[in-house]
C-alpha cells in the first residue's frame, strides 16, 4: 500500500477510535459498573449511608409486611440490633407464608449466629472464599452480548441483596464479596470467567448468574468440589449436576404447568406445540405432551424452530393445518413474537388462544402486536408488579441501591438465589466450610422465595414444589395476573 | 555447513528467535496459575485453527465460511472417541481423517470451479451442521455429554497444564509439517496458483487438486483442534458454539496474526482466546473491542501483528545497522528456494506499481541475472 | 394440495426477502468484489434509525422515513465502503472480507448500544390486509416486497447490462487503473454503486423487519440464502439470483413444511447447492470472478 492510502487508513482508524469512545460512553454497562465499584470500595462509609437510605426502603417494608410485623419484633430476640432488618424479612416470611413451609431463611436468619458472632479457627479463613471478615462469592453473566440488558439488571439485583444484606451487619460478621464475570454469552468466556473465579480469586461458592453454556461447566465444579447456587437453569444439565442449584422453574415443568392450564382452565381440545428446538424446548414437549395426556386432550402437533429463524410462516402453517384450537409455547420469547406476528398476518388466532411459556417480561405482547391482546403467560414467580410482601420487598431492595433498575423473571431467580445462599451461610454458621454450607442449603427442603415458589433444595430436579401462575395480556398489551398458584396436573 | 549457517545473519537470527520462542512456550507454565493454563491451552487449541485457516485463505487464496463447523465436528466425534477407551493419538489421527474425508465432500464439486463457490459451500454446510447434523442424537443431541482427558504418552491432561503441553506438540508437529510443505514444490505452487490461477494453469498445473489437497489438510487440522476444544472443556458445547457466526469470528484470526509469517498463527490464536479476559479487566465490551481491534489491523495496512512486528524490527534495524541497499519485494516466504543453477524466484508486486518503479530482489549467495 | 400451495406461497414471499439482500450483494461484489457479509446489518442499522429516530424521535410520517431511511443506507453503503472496504482492498480477498465481518460486529454492536435489544412491531408503508390464497394468506405488505424485487432487479438489470455505467462498473472491476486511464470516474462510479447496495439493504431491512419484529442478527441469517441464491449465478447474473432466491425459499419452505426433523430444511438446501454444483460445468462466463 503506497503512503498516501496509509495515512488514510490512520485517518479512518482514528475516526473509528473515536466512534468506538462514543459508543461505549453509550452503553450504560461501565458507568453503572462503575457506581458499583465505587460502592463496593467505600464499604463502611457506604454502608452507613446506604442503611440511612435503607431505613426508607425498611420502612416501605415494614408497611407492607403488616401483620408480619409483629412477629419481627418477637423473632428479632436472638437476631440481635445488626441484623434488624434481617429479621423484618424473617418476619415478612413467618408472616405472609403461615405452617411449616415458614421454615428457612426467616429461622434461620434469627438463629445461627447471634450479633457478635466469633470467627472460626485459622484467623477466621475456615474455607476457601471465607476470610475473617469476607466470603467470596463469584456470578457470571453475559453483560458483553447483545442481550445486555437483561443480565445487567441481574447482576444489580444480585448485588442489591448481598449488598443490603451487608449493611444489616453481614453474616457472622462476615460480609459478602461479590464478583462478577463477563462471558459475552460464549462458552470461551463462561469456562474462562469459572477457572478465574474458582482458582485466582478463589471464590467460597459460585453463586446467582445469568449466562449461557452452563452445560458445560459441570465437570469442572465437579472437579473444584465448588457449588453453583442461583444459576438461572437455562438447560436441563443445571438441574441434574449435584454441584448446581438453580433457582429458576425447570423449562420442562413449564412445560407440563402451560399444559395443564390450558387443559383444566381454557378447556383444550387439541393443543399445538411451538418448540425452540434447543435449550429447554424439547423437554418442556415433552413434559408438556405428557400433561396433556393426563388431562385427556391432545397435543401432538408440534413445530420447531432454531434461535434465528429467518419467518416462522411455515410453523404457523403446521399448527394452523393440524387444526389445534390453542398454541403452547415452548419457545423463547423473541420466537414466541415472531410466531404470533405471523399468527396475525395469516389472519388466524387459535380459538383459545395463546399460552406462552418463557415470556414474563413485559416486552413480548406489546412487541407482537395486537394479536398478543388477550394472550396468556406463565410465570413461576409472583408478578414483579403485583403487590404480594416478598414482591415489595424485593422491589425495595433493588430499586433502593439501583433506582433505575427494571425487573423480569431471571432477574427474579437470581434475587432468590441470592436470598438462598445468605439463608444457608447463616445456618451455616460462623465455622464456615462449603461442606457445611451445602448441607445447610440441602436442608431447606421447602425453601419459600417470599415470591410464592418454593424449592427444594435436597432435590433440585424434582418437579415435586414446581408450581406457577398466568398473567393475561389485556388490550394495551400490559400483563395482568389472571390465576392463582397452580400445580401440574402430572 | 554449520558454520556457514551461523554465518549467514538471517538464519541466524531466526533459529535463535525459535529457540527463545520454544523455550518460553515451555517454561511459562510453570511460573504461573492455573487460570493461565486454560488460556495457554485455548490459545495453542486456536492456534491450530488459525494454522489451518492460513494454509487455506493465505496459501491458496480460498476461504472457508464454515470453518467452525469442523471444530464442531471434531469436539463431537472426538468425545465419542475418547469414551469409547480410543487412546488420544488414534483418536486425533480418525478426527482429521473424518475432517479431510467431510472437506472432500465440500470441495471436489465447488473447487473445480473457480469463484467463490467454496466460500459459500461452506456457508450452506456451516448452516447444515449447525441446524441438523449436530442435532442428531447420534452426533450430540440435546445433552451435553462428558468428554474424558486420558494421559497421553504419559502426560496427564486432567489438568489444563498437561493439555496444553499435549497441543502444543500437536501444534509443533502441525507448523514444521506446514513449515516444509511451505519450502516445498508443492507449496510454490500453491502460491502460483493463489497469486494466479491463469498463469499457473498456462505452466500446465492442474489446480483443483493443489486446492483441494490444502482445504482437505485445512479441514483436518480444524477438526483436531476441535478434539483438543472438547477436551479443555472436559463437556461438548452446544451446536451454536460452532455456528455461523463463530466462522465469521474465526476469519479473523490470520489476518489479525498475519498470513506471511507462520508465527501469524500463533499471535491469532492467543488473540482470540485471550480476548475476553482483556475486555473484561477493562470493562468495556468483547465484541465492540475485537472489531474494532479487528478494523485497525486490517488498516494499518501491515500483516497483522507479525507484520507490525516485522516492520518495527526493520526500522529498528536500520536506524542501528544502516539501511540495508536492497529490500524485498516478494511473497515468496523468506525461507529460500535452494536449487543447482538458475533460481527461479516468483514475484508477486503489492499495490500498484508506480509507473518507472524498479523492482528489487533480495539473493544471498546467488548472482542475478538480469 | 392447499397444503402444498400454502408452503409454496410461503416459500416465494420468504424467497422475495432474500431476493432483495441478494441483489444488493450481487451489486456490490460486482465492482468490488468482496461478498459483504455486513449486508444485513447494514439493513438492520437503517431500519433501526427508521423506527426510532425518523418515526420515534422525529414524528416523520411513514413514507417520508420510509424515503429518508433509503438514504440512510445509501450512506452507509457509501461510508463502509470509504472507510472500510476500500481502504483494504488491495490487500486480497481474506482482509476485505474479514474487513466486512468487523463492520458487520460494529454496526451490530452499535445498534444494541444505541437502541437496546427491545423488539417492537415495526410499521410498513403498505398496508397488512390479508389476500387469501386458499388455506393461506398473503399479506398487501408481502405483494409489495414481490413487486419492488421485480422492480429493482429490473432496474438494476438494465443499469448494468444496458446502459455505459453498467460497463463501467464491469471494466473497473476488472482493472481500477486501466479504467482510470480511460478517463473513468471510478472513485465516483464505485462510491454510487455502493449507494445502491446500501439503499436496497436498508430497503431490505424495513420490508423484512415489519414481518420478523425488530431483532439485531436475523437479516445476517437470511444473507445465508441469499448468497446460496446468488452463487447459483455465478454472483454475475441478477436474473438468476432472483430465481434462486424464490427457489431456495420455496425448496426450503417445502422441506420445512412437509418433514419435522428440525434443520432438515438447512440441509436439503445445503444438499440442493452441492448438486447444483456438480452438475455445473466450468464457464467461460464465470471469468470475472475467477480473481475470488
Amino acid at each position: 500500500m503506497d503512503l498516501h492510502g496509509r495515512r488514510k487508513g490512520f485517518a479512518t482508524a482514528a475516526v473509528l477510535a473515536v466512534l468506538a469512545l462514543i459508543a461505549s460512553a453509550c452503553g450504560a454497562s461501565p458507568r453503572v459498573t462503575r457506581e458499583v465499584e465505587a460502592r463496593d470500595q467505600n464499604g463502611l462509609s457506604t454502608g452507613v449511608a446506604a442503611s440511612a437510605a435503607g431505613g426508607t426502603a425498611s420502612g416501605q417494608l415494614a408497611q407492607a409486611d403488616g401483620a408480619g410485623a409483629a412477629a419481627g419484633a418477637a423473632g428479632g430476640t436472638s437476631g440481635g440490633a445488626a441484623a434488624g432488618g434481617a429479621t423484618g424479612s424473617a418476619a415478612r416470611k413467618a408472616g405472609a407464608v403461615s405452617g411449616p413451609a415458614a421454615g428457612t431463611a426467616g429461622q434461620v436468619a434469627a438463629g445461627a449466629c447471634g450479633a457478635a458472632a466469633p470467627a472460626g479457627g485459622n484467623g477466621g479463613a475456615t474455607d476457601t472464599g471465607v476470610s475473617a471478615d469476607t466470603i467470596k462469592v463469584g456470578g457470571t453473566f453475559f453483560n458483553g452480548n447483545y442481550l445486555d440488558k437483561y443480565s445487567q439488571v441481574t447482576e444489580q439485583a444480585v448485588k442489591a441483596y448481598f449488598q443490603y444484606t451487608n449493611d444489616q451487619g453481614g453474616i457472622c460478621g462476615r460480609k459478602i464479596q461479590f464478583i462478577a464475570c463477563d462471558t459475552a454469552g460464549t462458552a470461551d468466556g463462561t469456562k474462562g470467567c469459572l477457572s478465574k473465579l474458582a482458582d485466582q480469586d478463589k471464590v467460597f461458592t459460585m453463586g446467582p448468574s445469568l449466562d449461557f453454556n452452563l452445560n458445560i461447566v459441570q465437570p469442572t465444579l465437579a472437579a473444584d468440589k465448588l457449588p453453583w447456587v442461583g444459576d438461572s437453569g437455562l438447560y436441563g444439565e443445571e438441574f441434574s449436576s449435584p454441584w448446581m442449584f438453580p433457582t429458576q422453574l425447570n423449562g420442562t415443568d413449564v412445560g407440563a404447568l402451560i399444559a395443564t392450564f390450558a387443559g383444566q382452565t381454557l378447556h383444550t381440545k387439541k393443543a399445538g406445540i411451538s418448540l425452540l428446538n434447543d435449550v429447554a424446548g424439547p423437554g418442556c414437549t415433552k413434559r408438556a405432551q405428557e400433561a396433556a395426556k393426563a388431562l385427556g386432550y391432545d397435543a401432538s402437533a408440534t413445530a420447531s424452530n432454531g434461535q434465528v429463524e429467518t419467518s416462522l410462516d411455515n410453523q404457523v402453517a403446521t399448527l394452523q393445518n393440524a387444526g389445534v384450537d390453542t398454541v403452547l409455547f415452548c419457545n423463547d420469547p423473541v420466537n414466541t413474537i415472531k410466531f404470533i406476528q405471523s399468527a396475525q398476518r395469516r389472519g388466524w388466532k387459535p380459538a383459545n388462544g395463546f399460552v406462552g411459556g418463557f415470556v414474563a417480561a413485559d416486552d413480548v405482547p406489546a412487541a407482537a402486536g395486537s394479536y398478543a391482546a388477550g394472550m396468556y403467560g406463565f410465570t413461576s414467580f409472583d408478578f414483579y408488579k403485583s403487590n404480594t410482601p416478598g414482591i415489595q420487598q424485593y422491589r425495595a431492595i433493588t430499586e433502593n441501591y439501583y433506582p433505575n433498575t427494571f425487573h423480569h423473571f431471571y432477574e427474579q431467580a437470581a434475587y432468590i438465589g441470592a436470598e438462598a445462599i445468605v439463608a444457608a451461610l447463616r445456618k451455616a454458621g460462623p465455622k464456615l466450610t462449603r461442606a457445611d454450607f451445602l448441607s445447610a442449603l440441602k436442608s431447606f427442603t421447602d425453601f419459600d422465595t417470599g415470591m410464592g415458589l418454593h424449592i427444594n433444595f435436597a432435590n433440585i430436579g424434582s418437579s415435586q414444589l414446581s408450581s406457577g401462575l398466568m398473567l393475561k395480556a389485556d388490550n394495551s398489551l400490559k400483563w395482568q395476573v389472571l390465576t392463582g398458584r397452580f400445580k401440574s396436573a402430572a | 555447513m554449520l558454520r556457514s549457517f551461523w554465518e549467514d545473519s538471517a538464519k541466524r537470527n531466526r533459529a535463535i528467535v525459535l529457540v527463545l520462542v520454544a523455550a518460553a512456550a515451555l517454561v511459562w507454565p510453570l511460573l504461573t496459575s492455573k487460570t493461565i493454563h486454560f488460556y495457554g491451552a485455548l490459545s495453542a487449541i486456536y492456534a491450530l485453527v488459525a494454522l489451518s485457516l492460513v494454509i487455506l485463505a493465505g496459501w491458496t487464496g480460498q476461504i472457508s465460511l464454515g470453518h467452525a463447523a469442523f471444530l464442531g465436528f471434531g469436539t463431537y466425534i472426538g468425545q465419542k472417541l475418547l469414551t469409547a477407551g480410543v487412546p488420544v493419538p488414534i483418536a486425533v489421527l480418525a478426527v482429521a481423517a473424518f475432517g479431510a474425508v467431510i472437506s472432500l465432500a465440500l470441495g471436489i464439486p465447488s473447487l473445480r470451479l473457480r469463484g467463490v463457490y467454496l466460500t459459500i459451500v461452506t456457508l450452506a454446510f456451516g448452516a447444515a451442521c449447525q441446524r441438523y447434523f449436530f442435532q442428531l442424537e447420534s452426533v450430540r443431541g440435546f445433552r451435553s455429554h462428558t468428554v474424558p482427558r486420558p494421559s497421553v504418552f504419559g502426560i496427564s491432561t486432567a489438568s489444563d497444564k498437561g493439555l496444553y503441553y499435549v497441543v502444543l506438540v500437536v501444534f509443533a508437529i502441525a507448523i514444521f509439517m506446514a513449515w516444509n510443505l511451505r519450502r516445498s514444490d508443492t507449496g510454490r505452487t500453491l502460491f502460483a496458483i493463489r497469486d494466479s490461477e491463469e498463469a499457473a494453469q498456462a505452466l500446465a498445473v492442474h489446480i483443483a487438486p493443489y486446492k483441494i489437497g490444502a482445504f482437505a489438510l485445512s479441514a483436518a487440522l480444524a477438526t483436531t483442534a476441535g478434539l483438543f476444544y472438547g477436551m479443555l472443556y472436559g463437556a461438548t458445547p452446544g451446536p451454536d458454539q460452532f455456528g455461523i457466526l463463530q466462522s465469521f469470528f474465526l476469519l479473523a484470526l490470520p489476518v489479525v496474526g498475519g498470513l506471511e509469517s507462520l508465527w501469524g498463527a500463533v499471535v491469532g490464536g492467543a488473540f482470540l482466546a485471550t480476548a475476553q479476559p482483556l475486555v473484561n479487566v477493562f470493562h468495556i465490551r468483547l465484541f465492540l473491542a475485537s472489531s474494532v481491534a479487528l478494523i485497525l489491523v486490517a488498516l494499518s495496512g501491515y500483516d497483522g501483528v507479525t507484520g507490525m512486528i516485522a516492520a518495527l524490527y526493520r526500522s529498528v534495524r536500520d536506524a542501528l545497522v544502516g539501511r540495508e541497499r536492497v529490500r524485498y519485494g516478494s511473497f515468496v516466504p523468506e525461507a529460500e528456494a535452494e536449487t543447482n543453477g538458475k533460481a527461479h524466484v516468483h514475484v508477486k508486486v503489492l499495490g500498484e506499481a508506480v509507473p518507472g518503479s524498479v523492482l528489487r530482489l533480495r539473493v544471498h549467495g546467488a548472482e542475478v541475472e538480469q | 394440495m392447499t397444503r402444498f400451495l400454502g408452503y409454496v406461497v410461503a416459500g416465494l414471499a420468504n424467497g422475495t426477502i432474500y431476493a432483495l439482500v441478494a441483489l444488493g450483494v450481487v451489486v456490490i461484489y460486482r465492482i468490488s468484489r468482496v461478498v459483504n457479509l455486513a449486508q444485513g446489518a447494514m439493513g438492520v442499522f437503517a431500519t433501526f434509525c427508521f423506527y426510532y429516530v425518523f418515526i420515534g424521535d422525529w414524528g416523520l410520517p411513514v413514507a417520508a422515513a420510509f424515503v429518508l431511511t433509503l438514504f440512510v443506507g445509501a450512506g452507509l453503503g457509501v461510508g463502509v465502503e470509504r472507510a472500510f472496504v476500500g481502504p483494504v482492498r488491495k490487500r486480497g480477498t481474506l482482509v476485505t472480507l474479514v474487513m466486512t465481518v468487523g463492520v458487520l460486529l460494529l454496526l451490530t454492536e452499535a445498534t444494541v448500544q444505541i437502541w437496546g435489544p427491545n423488539t417492537p412491531p415495526i410499521p410498513s408503508i403498505f398496508p397488512d390486509n390479508a389476500i387469501r390464497f386458499g388455506g393461506t394468506g398473503v399479506t398487501a405488505h408481502q405483494f409489495a416486497t414481490a413487486a419492488s424485487v421485480l422492480l429493482l432487479a429490473g432496474g438494476l438489470f438494465y443499469l448494468l447490462n444496458r446502459t455505459r455505467y453498467g460497463t463501467a462498473i464491469e471494466s473497473i472491476a476488472e482493472d481500477p487503473g486501466a479504467a482510470r486511464i480511460v478517463g473513468l470516474p471510478v472513485r465516483r462510479i464505485v462510491t454510487a454503486t455502493w449507494a445502491i447496495g446500501g439503499a436496497s439493504a436498508a430497503l431490505a431491512g424495513m420490508l423484512y423487519i415489519h414481518l420478523n419484529t425488530l431483532d439485531q442478527i436475523s437479516l445476517t441469517f437470511v444473507l445465508i440464502f441469499s448468497l446460496v441464491a446468488a452463487v447459483l449465478g455465478g454472483f454475475n447474473s441478477l436474473p438468476v439470483a432472483v430465481l434462486g432466491s424464490l427457489g431456495v425459499g420455496v425448496t426450503f419452505s417445502l422441506a420445512q413444511g412437509y418433514v419435522k426433523t428440525p434443520g432438515f430444511a438447512e440441509l436439503v438446501v445445503f444438499l440442493a447447492l452441492l448438486v447444483v454444483l456438480l452438475l455445473r460445468q466450468q464457464q467461460t462466463s464465470l471469468e470475472t470472478v475467477a480473481e475470488f
